[in-house]
């Protein structure tokens, strides 16, 4: 991993000591304790802290969610040629322990009763998914997936908070959102601080907002070939008529 | 002298008696000792808290900023890896700033220690360097604004074409043009480029054959080298493109007996620190002054980046690990002209391995489990102190720690009459002049001189 990519939080919060003129680390651990609250918010907002695990489902068709996972942002399983597949999202499955879920509630998977032989998907509609389902269970922790094996390997891409499960020099944040994330711990320090006056807590509110916005935009800028590429994708070849 | 409580009381008395202090002076040394410390200690709150929080004031930074002037260290005994008690209470700041820094003692490994002596130092350089001139007798009456020169340049293997375009705006003081012409050769920058990267060195002399109407440009290097074909646009000398004569010299007689190129080279944990002799801008250099150019050069920057003190005593360098870490790996090499012996003077102390000193970061008191904050301990993956009256805890420590050495801000009733008695200069004579203040203000009292025995 590049060192310059990423700074710790460790780095921020000396970097903010000195750049407030002090020379002692008294308040390192309430500095520490904003720090990891403006981690996890610029983790969601700006750097989009995505991790990839492979996960294996269980005996009942579940996974257990990571300890700093947050929100998916696509679940998947990998074809023979290395590509993902994303899964389909089912809200009327049951989260009941201990319900069944069928094995099959695709309609791809297992055609109504009837059938139209060579055009037995006629009239099937849309909305359904090959590869199978899941809906997340915010209480256990987990994803419920349904037509899929107990062993079956998925892919779960998921914003992760960037701090639970680590420690020390493992805390880490884009080099881009280090100076919002400084300008964070800062505002938080002085926010609820009846001698500080008003003027000042503006300003430095304001001057996080600004540099979270400068780090989103340095975050999501693309290159020349990244512009090209995403407008080419809307060439197609088509017969000439 | 150091400063010292009695130090200044004796001062403080000396002053309110006016002279000597005699044994019939209302006022005892030990009165004034006691006042000289509450003076001190109000003195470091009022301008520590002053500094932060005092408002639209010229001294009032806003910066909880705590000066080393105030400080005294104490090594404290570890009591079962948790706790050490103070030797006395350090000033009430607010978030427990009395205590400035906690850090593990050294625990006294035996530290690695290299000799490496200069045996032969460097002698003094004895080239005759090569030397090409070319020598402008006649020049144009009106010069142009731009020429372009080129010639072939030999660095003794390969042919380089090298190629300028010189601007003669700035470079027309002279009467005569050769003289000008030189001048803005030697100031181009693409001309100063090619002797950079070719290490040759250039500049202009009288002529010997034209003294009043031209000039010589002489370069001269360390090796052997030619230049040749010498034009001025596309022109060789005397051509009518330019109007430019001069003679174009190679002089060849570049010779060496010393070697001119000497370097001592020591490489410490695979970062090589390299003392070059080889511009030959350097007389002779003895074993000793080599060690002292090598001290000068490297001490700070080794110690710095690698934890190594480096020492000089005549023609002997020492390496020395700064805290003893387990060792670290080396070589020396002199190369050219240098030769050295070099030997392991102690040995690396592989218990050390490993080791590095411990600092602990203060942490609110919270007791043993801090609810508020034990997560974030964890999450820092740092070592944490909190103060409980004058007990220093080390928070959920299991390691073992014999001692630890303590920075803080004492309380000056805690420090020794005889002890250093850390006092900002211009505190002191604060100190004096309100303790003189407070004595004259007793002595303007009434004292009831009869003794009525009531």
């Amino acid at each position: 991993m590049s060192k310059a990519q990423f700074v710790t939080l460790d780095e921020v919060i000396q970097s903010l000591l000195v750049e407030e003129g002090k020379n002692s680390e008294h308040e390192y651990l309430r500095y520490f304790n904003l720090g990891l609250k403006g981690l996890k918010e610029l983790a969601f907002d700006v750097s989009k802290n995505i991790r990839t695990v492979q996960l294996e489902l269980n005996d009942v068709s579940s996974v257990v969610l990571p300890p700093d996972y947050v929100k998916y942002t696509r679940i998947s399983v990998t074809d023979s040629s290395g590509i993902l597949n994303t899964l389909g999202r089912e809200n009327n499955m049951t989260l009941l322990e201990g319900a069944k879920r069928t094995t099959s509630i695709s309609d791809t998977l297992d055609p109504p009763t009837f059938s139209y032989g060579m055009w037995s998907n006629y009239g099937q509609g849309g909305g359904n998914n090959v590869n199978g389902y899941y809906r997340e269970n915010h209480d256990a922790g987990t994803i419920e997936f349904s037509d899929m094996k107990a062993g079956t390997t998925v892919v779960l891409e998921y914003i992760s908070d960037g701090s639970t499960g680590l420690s020390g020099e493992e805390i880490k944040i884009h080099s881009f959102a280090e100076e919002a994330l400084s300008a964070y711990i800062y505002w938080k320090s002085i926010y609820r601080k009846r001698a500080i006056n008003m003027n000042e807590k503006m300003l430095a509110e304001k001057n996080y907002y600004n540099q979270k916005r400068l780090a989103r935009a340095r975050i999501q800028s693309f290159n020349k070939e990244e512009a090209l590429q995403t407008t080419r994708k809307a060439f197609k070849q088509s017969p000439k008529l | 002298m150091a400063t010292t409580r009695k130090s200044i009381a004796e001062q403080v008395l000396r002053i309110v008696n006016g002279g000597d202090i005699s044994d019939d002076s209302p006022i005892s040394l030990r009165e004034v000792m006691v006042l000289v410390d509450q003076e001190r200690d109000s003195l470091i709150k009022r301008d520590i808290m002053d500094r932060t929080y005092t408002k639209s004031t010229t001294t009032a930074t806003g910066e909880l900023e705590i000066t080393g002037d105030w400080l005294s260290k104490f090594n404290l005994p570890v009591v079962g890896n948790s706790y050490a008690t103070l030797k006395t209470t350090p000033i009430n700041l607010p978030n427990d700033v009395g205590i400035f820094r906690v850090s593990s003692s050294d625990p006294g490994y035996t530290k690695q220690k290299i000799l490496v002596s200069v045996d032969t130092g460097v002698s003094t350089p004895n080239t005759t360097q090569e030397k090409f001139t070319i020598d402008f007798s006649v020049g144009p009456k009106i010069l142009r604004p731009k020429y372009h020169i080129s010639f072939t340049f030999n660095d003794g293997s390969e042919d380089k074409q090298i190629s300028l375009h010189i601007n003669t705006t700035k470079y027309n003081d002279s009467f005569y043009n050769g003289v000008n012409v030189i001048n803005a050769i030697i100031n181009n920058s693409a001309f100063q480029n090619f002797l950079d990267l070719y290490d040759l060195t250039a500049r202009v002399i009288n002529s010997s054959v034209s003294d009043d109407t031209g000039a010589i440009l002489d370069i001269r290097g360390l090796y052997e080298f030619t230049i040749s074909e010498f034009k001025i646009d596309g022109g060789e000398s005397a051509s009518s493109n330019h109007g430019f004569t001069y003679v174009v010299t190679n002089a060849a007689n570049f010779s060496q007996s010393n070697v001119s190129d000497t370097s001592l080279s020591v490489t410490l944990n695979g970062i090589a620190y390299i003392l070059s002799y080889s511009e030959e801008d350097y007389l002779s250099v003895s074993g000793a002054d080599v060690t002292q150019n090598f001290v000068s050069k490297f001490s700070a920057k080794i110690a710095q980046e690698q934890n190594i003190s480096v020492t000089n005593s005549s023609a002997d360098l020492f390496f020395e690990e700064i805290e003893a870490e387990g060792g670290f790996v080396w070589d020396a090499q002199g190369l050219g002209e240098i030769e050295l012996t070099t030997g392991t003077t102690t040995s690396a102390d592989m218990t050390a391995k490993f080791y590095e000193t411990r600092i602990y970061t203060r942490m609110p008191s919270g007791g043993p489990v801090n609810a508020l904050y034990d997560r974030t301990v964890t999450s820092s993956g740092r070592r944490f102190w909190y103060i409980e009256g004058n007990s220093l805890y080390l928070y959920k420590n299991k390691e073992a720690l014999s001692h630890v050495d303590v920075w803080l801000i004492a309380s000056s009733a805690s420090l020794g009459d005889i002890d250093d008695y850390p006092v900002p200069a211009d505190y002191k004579k604060q100190i004096i002049t309100n303790l003189v203040q407070l004595f004259r203000v007793m002595r303007e009292a009434e004292q009831d001189m009869i003794n009525d025995n009531i």
